[in-house]
């Protein structure tokens, strides 16, 4: 529950941030700019497409990542399962929107599939401070992908989001089967 | 490279689409949309176009992409650009291109000056992007490595600054112009030809890259020699270098680390305030690798020298003990605000170490008319250097500076309001004497005054309180 307050008065943060401190020199603004930001977006696409060749070079096994039809802004991503985790053999779709001000702000990650994970609520929302607070502007869809694979695997069970998902975490064998039963791959 | 393959891609499908029209006209337009694939002068493409005005298909593609394709200039430099393979080292983690304006953080990782810049917490203490370490100081650019990368990567170097200077035109924000800031410099050292031995030392440094950056440029040499890489105290090679908060690099060996007060720079004088500056791998690797010979002639002759690097190793350890200003952790979040909460100016920086935000005094200038403004901290102000901003702003010694109290920012008001509000309270339960303190009208404008200050003395640890500013210290 502490992390969901933090995440609120993050958000609530960065709405502010946004409306004091505009344009980057916004960064620069060693005071409140008068002048509206102007959206930086060249270097954003410029940062974005990188990745995309990056990612795509790299042949990661477990993840994978593609922008959405006509939007470079919001991708699609997909992680598996590791081996010897409950989460083997499982597939999961997440959707990644990009703020005009990435990498200074991370990315809006969200889980597609419905995934049964103590740090993951039934809207899809993952806590992972590196989503939130933690997130570096040297963080990019390959790390979040590969962070998010190994948050499946070892999730802090300390504040969970699925209170259910935690209070059975102890019991593998159980999870494994609930895991299986809540299971619904995207066609 | 990205655009190219989708450029294609899109090519291919207004191909098949010609093939589904199935007219003389289309077929005309498909090839002449095959010869434009593979055909190497654009212009000359261009011109064919012209003659098949009447298709259709040939206007479709999204005009002003096409014409910037078809600008030779352009072209020119996209081809250049892949021609260049930039190295990892120098590949900027945050914009994944080749570093632009490099600054070195005190950790020893470099990042663009935007890059950099934008990465920074404006309200509390940064952290490096790569290694997350914690600094209060946002660096001077390295000139060493900029002109470095601008003679290993002229074209690549030349687009991200035609690039920049867009952005910084629609931001109305600039980076430094490092380099008329050097041929300043340069006529400055005309000027003060045969004064000291150690501004001639000065000047020398900073000329030298200009100059072979001219030639460069005539010339197009893209080797570099070992003259772009020296220390800057020992005028040797580069070994293991480390580069200071205003940009200078050095060798580790050759910081001579003062006994007692701030470590300052030999060539600007400028203060280092950010502890024992780490490696700078990504110079370092670069240096063995390009000057193999004579960087495993350094080692030998440094590691020789063992009683030095001794003393050195000793010294390092006794300079730890660097002035930092801790930034609150959420417990002791209101304790650190009643005691720098008046001082405390976020979004602020100082023009001329980067502290950021500064804490302290404040000193603004009323003559600069640059959007971000000029100010100084306490301590820049004290030793009144000749810098220019940070941002290319055109401060002069004439200007005028001013004190300036905080202005109380409502984020930090918020934050105060949403976040600490359990720490206040639970202060408030044990401090039953003052209990306008708890209540949540706390951060009024009366915040930085004696209500505070009167109300949780008895909290503070006043030993540790480090007060610069004379005016409203809480007794």
């Amino acid at each position: 529950m502490a992390t969901m307050n933090n995440q609120d008065s993050n958000n609530n943060n960065n709405n502010n941030n946004r409306q004091v401190t505009a344009g980057p020199p916004m960064n620069a603004s060693k005071q409140p700019l008068p002048t509206p930001k102007t959206v930086d977006t060249q270097s954003v696409l410029k940062r974005l497409q990188s990745e995309l060749m990056a990612l795509m070079m790299s042949g990661d096994s477990g993840i994978s990542a593609f922008p959405e039809e006509d939007n470079i802004f919001c991708w699609k991503g997909t992680i598996s399962g590791s081996k010897d985790t409950v989460f083997e053999g499982t597939e999961y779709k997440l959707s990644l929107s990009f703020p005009n001000d990435y990498p200074f702000k991370p990315p809006k990650v969200k889980f597609e599939t419905g995934c049964f994970h103590p740090n993951v609520d039934v809207f899809g929302n993952i806590c992972l401070d590196i989503l939130q607070d933690k997130w570096s502007s040297a963080y990019d869809v390959r790390t979040i992908l590969i962070s998010i694979q190994s948050l499946l695997g070892e999730p802090n069970t300390s504040s969970p989001l699925n209170t259910q998902a935690a209070a059975l975490w102890g019991n593998q064998e159980e999870y494994r089967k609930m895991v299986e039963k809540l299971y619904k791959p995207v066609a | 490279m990205l655009l190219w393959s989708i450029w294609n891609l899109r090519n291919n499908a207004w191909q098949n689409n010609a093939v589904k029209m199935s007219t003389r006209a289309t077929k005309q337009a498909s090839n002449v949309l095959d010869d434009w694939l593979s055909a190497n002068d654009l212009r000359n493409q261009a011109r064919i176009y012209d003659q098949h005005d009447k298709c259709d298909l040939w206007h479709s593609p999204p005009a002003a992409e096409n014409r910037d394709r078809f600008s030779p200039g352009r072209s020119a430099m996209e081809e250049g650009t892949e021609s260049e393979q930039i190295s990892d080292n120098f590949t900027c983690a945050v914009c994944l291109d080749v570093l632009y304006k490099p600054i070195v953080l005190v950790c020893g990782h470099v990042s663009c000056f935007w890059c950099c810049q934008c990465s920074m917490d404006m309200k509390s203490e940064s952290h490096c992007p790569l290694c997350r370490h914690t600094y209060h100081h946002f660096p001077a650019i390295c000139q060493t490595l900029h002109f470095l990368l601008k003679k290993l990567y002229p074209i690549s170097y030349n687009r991200r600054n035609i690039q920049t200077l867009e952005d910084e035109k629609s931001t109305l924000g600039f980076s430094p112009d490092i380099d008329s800031l050097v041929t300043r410099e340069e006529s400055n050292g005309l000027n003060n030809v045969g004064q000291t031995s150690d501004l001639s030392f000065e000047n020398d440094v900073l000329v030298a890259p200009s100059t072979k950056e001219k030639k460069l440029s005539e010339s197009s040499v893209r080797t570099c020699s070992v003259n772009d890489v020296l220390c800057v105290a020992c005028k040797q090679l580069l070994f293991r270098p480390v580069v200071l908060n205003c940009g200078h690099v050095y060798c580790e060996a050759c910081i001579t680390i003062p006994t007692e007060g701030m470590l300052k720079c030999q060539v600007c004088e400028c203060r280092h305030p950010s502890g024992f500056p780490k490696v700078c791998r990504v110079l370092d690797h670069f240096l063995e690798e390009q000057f193999a010979s004579e960087y495993a002639l350094r080692r030998s002759t440094i590691q020789l020298n063992q009683e030095q690097t001794q003393n050195r190793n000793l010294l390092n350890e006794a300079n730890i003990q660097v002035p930092r200003l801790s930034f609150p952790t959420e417990e002791n979040f209101l304790q650190w605000w009643t005691v720098h909460g008046s001082k405390f100016h976020a979004n602020i920086g100082c023009d001329v170490c980067g502290m950021c935000p500064i804490i302290g005094d404040r000193y603004q200038c009323k003559d600069c008319t640059e959007s971000c403004g000029y100010d100084l901290c306490g301590d820049c102000y004290n030793t009144s250097s000749d810098l220019p901003g940070r941002f290319n702003q055109k401060h002069t010694q004439r200007h005028q500076l001013e004190l300036v109290k905080p202005v109380i920012n409502r984020n930090v008001i918020y934050r105060l309001l949403r976040g600490q509000l359990a720490v206040v309270s639970s202060i408030a339960s044990r401090n039953q004497s003052s209990p306008a303190n708890g209540s949540p009208d706390l951060p009024s404008p009366s915040l930085d005054e004696d209500d505070v200050g009167a109300g949780s003395t008895e909290l503070l640890p006043s030993a540790t309180i480090e007060d610069q500013s004379d005016h409203q210290a809480p007794i």
